[in-house]
């Protein structure tokens, strides 16, 4: 294939994703993996569309696929930081983000600046620490807490020096990368104006208008972030992730049946959607006292509680 | 007319003191340690006397010891994963592992170098269950047990439901004392279990020494909510304080007032204020 060829494919992955056709971009990326197995940008579509579609553990397979055939795709690393984020694999995401700033031309003398112990190589672990965990499950990775926080402060000073490098011109993604580590300090605040600023540059950016509701929601300001979740679902009407982010967000307010609706909504999206989904649901059912209704989402079927969906 | 309808079997009460030593420094895990093994096979036993399947209890125990000694491991929970994992193992027909262990607490005592090999025995324990089994992640619960924290001002109880049978005073300075009991699970295999363990505990005294308490409720529930926000890895914390009642000794009879100094504590009965917290649903980015 030549590199033309190549452009051509993405262009029409993107195109795909664009669409909101999860359904078939999943088909299409996952015959393409199997087709090319070491092609990074396959993979990282791969990765993209099991994130939008709420699915992180099959995401940040995929997506540390992608970085391992390609140290260099920048854009994946940022792909699988958030997922592992979303994991609470929290060291491993900056380790990753460590390297997406190391290899990039723009800021590397910057990344040298710094002494940032990497627990390890950067990609899927090498060796286990625990002889007890799994070595079939590479997720699982042993966290040693000490010396985390200095870390965190010292990948935050990088890329803050990196946001500073170009004031009149702010590098968006930079911004999501500072956002990133924000949420995994837990600092929520800060994460919503590295967000809100990066919008500015990319308005039509749904995951990003993801990203800044659910910082808000995670940071207890559920009502505030509904409407990043809309102006996401406006750009991308099956955004999966964002749906399920809604249901979320009026939970934490306490409004049960709007919550019961859109993660009902989000469920009946796509043909399987992962287990947590479903137990989200439950746990609203639950909390609403209605047991007919638990009985029927603990089996998973989204055809039980289609008459159920007009009842809220 | 008789069912089997589930079984476990094992060793319970196996006391372990393991050393890890580091040139002089030697750290120690002091505990009481019970492992259960289950299987379909072990029914034969039950219903036959027919007891090929058994691995006896006393092989149970010793395997405990010759882990402890073979194994490195930085907290019980972890050594817990062992046992499960070595008996699944080993023995095709066991299906499951239900490994129990209490933990003393021991302080370092004296300053210096006296640290490195002398201890005082703290009153709390530490609960640990590993829940393994087959082709499974096993399932990890940290607790802590019989931690009796007292504060002598800053809690109240004003404001509840009065009625014919209320003869509570409502008052805004009482001596809270309760004995705290935690448990918490997991949401990974991930986790760092001594500082969870710690989190939990400083969390109980931060918010127990920091701030008023309206009810014992509501400290319930900031404790649990603080160490939820500092432990990212503790998804459930189920919590149990009695209130160990200290009632101002009644003077009255004696035309004495009492100046809030002198106290009558009760032992029994306590109230009973218990309540399970879970994690909100995070939103992912």
């Amino acid at each position: 294939m030549t590199d033309k060829d190549i452009a051509s494919k993405e262009g029409s992955w993107k195109e795909l994703i664009r669409k909101g056709d999860i359904v078939d971009s999943t088909k299409i990326l996952e015959d393409e993996v199997k087709k090319t197995p070491d092609n990074s940008m396959a993979w990282m579509y791969l990765g993209t569309v099991y994130a939008e579609d709420d699915k992180d553990t099959e995401a940040l397979r995929a997506l540390e696929t992608s970085v391992k055939l390609d140290p260099n795709n920048l854009a994946a690393r940022v792909l699988l930081s958030v997922s592992l984020a979303n994991e609470l694999q929290l060291e491993r995401s900056m380790d990753v983000l460590y390297q997406w700033i190391k290899r990039n031309p723009m800021y590397s003398a910057i990344a040298n600046q710094y002494t940032y112990n990497e627990k390890q190589n950067d990609t899927a672990p090498q060796s286990m620490v625990n002889p007890f965990i799994d070595e079939d499950n590479p997720f699982l990775y042993q966290l040693d807490t000490i010396g985390i926080e200095y870390k965190q402060k010292t990948i935050i000073d990088m890329f803050t020096e990196a946001s500073r490098v170009n004031l009149e011109n702010p590098d968006p993604d930079v911004h999501i990368i500072l956002g990133i580590l924000d949420n995994v300090r837990s600092d929520y605040e800060s994460a919503v104006n590295h967000f809100k600023l990066a919008l500015e540059i990319r308005p039509d950016d749904y995951q990003l208008w993801n990203k800044l509701g659910a910082t808000l929601t995670n940071g207890s300001r559920p009502q505030e972030a509904l409407s990043s979740y809309y102006k996401a679902l406006e750009i991308n009407p099956s955004y999966v992730r964002a749906r399920a982010n809604l249901g979320i967000a009026f939970m934490n307010m306490a409004d049960y049946p709007n919550a019961a609706k859109n993660l009902l909504h989000a469920i009946s999206m796509r043909p399987n959607v992962p287990n947590h989904m479903w137990d989200t649901l439950t746990n609203i059912f639950l909390i609403l006292h209605r047991d007919d209704l638990v009985t029927k989402s603990r089996q998973k079927d989204v055809s039980l509680l289609q008459d159920d969906l007009e009842l809220f | 007319m008789a069912t089997l309808v589930d079984n476990r079997y094992g060793k319970a009460k196996v006391r372990v003191l393991r050393l890890f030593k580091t040139g002089d420094y030697h750290k120690i895990f002091d505990f009481d340690c019970c492992v259960l093994l289950l299987g379909d096979e072990f029914k034969e036993t039950y219903l036959t006397g027919d007891n090929k399947r058994v691995v006896p209890t006393d092989t149970v125990k010793n395997t405990i010891y010759v882990l402890a000694q073979q194994e490195t491991f930085k907290s019980l929970e972890e050594f817990g994963i062992i046992l499960g994992k070595h008996f699944i193992k080993t023995y095709s027909h066991v299906q499951g592992v239900h490994a129990t262990m209490k933990e003393n607490s021991w302080a370092r005592m004296g300053t210096g170098k006296q640290q490195d090999h002398s201890f005082v025995r703290e009153r709390e324990i530490h609960t640990i269950q590993v829940n393994s089994s087959r082709g499974q992640e096993p399932q990890v619960t940290s607790g802590i047990d019989d931690l009796l924290i007292m504060k002598t001002t800053q809690s109240g109880f004003e404001g509840y439901n009065k009625c014919q049978y209320t003869t509570l005073k409502e008052t805004s300075d009482r001596v809270f004392a309760t004995v705290v009991t935690a448990n918490w699970t997991y949401n990974t295999l991930n986790v760092d279990y001594t500082k969870a363990f710690e989190i939990m505990k400083q969390s109980v005294f931060e918010i127990f020494s920091s701030t008023y308490s309206k009810s014992v409720q509501e400290s319930l529930f900031l404790m649990a909510k603080l160490a939820l926000e500092r432990c990212p890895q503790i998804e459930t914390i189920k919590m149990s304080l009695p209130n160990k009642h200290a009632f101002g000794f009644d003077f009255s009879r004696l035309n004495i007032q009492n100046q809030n100094t002198v106290f009558q504590p009760v032992e029994e009965p306590s109230g009973l204020i218990e309540g399970t917290i879970k994690r909100s649903v995070s939103s992912k980015l």
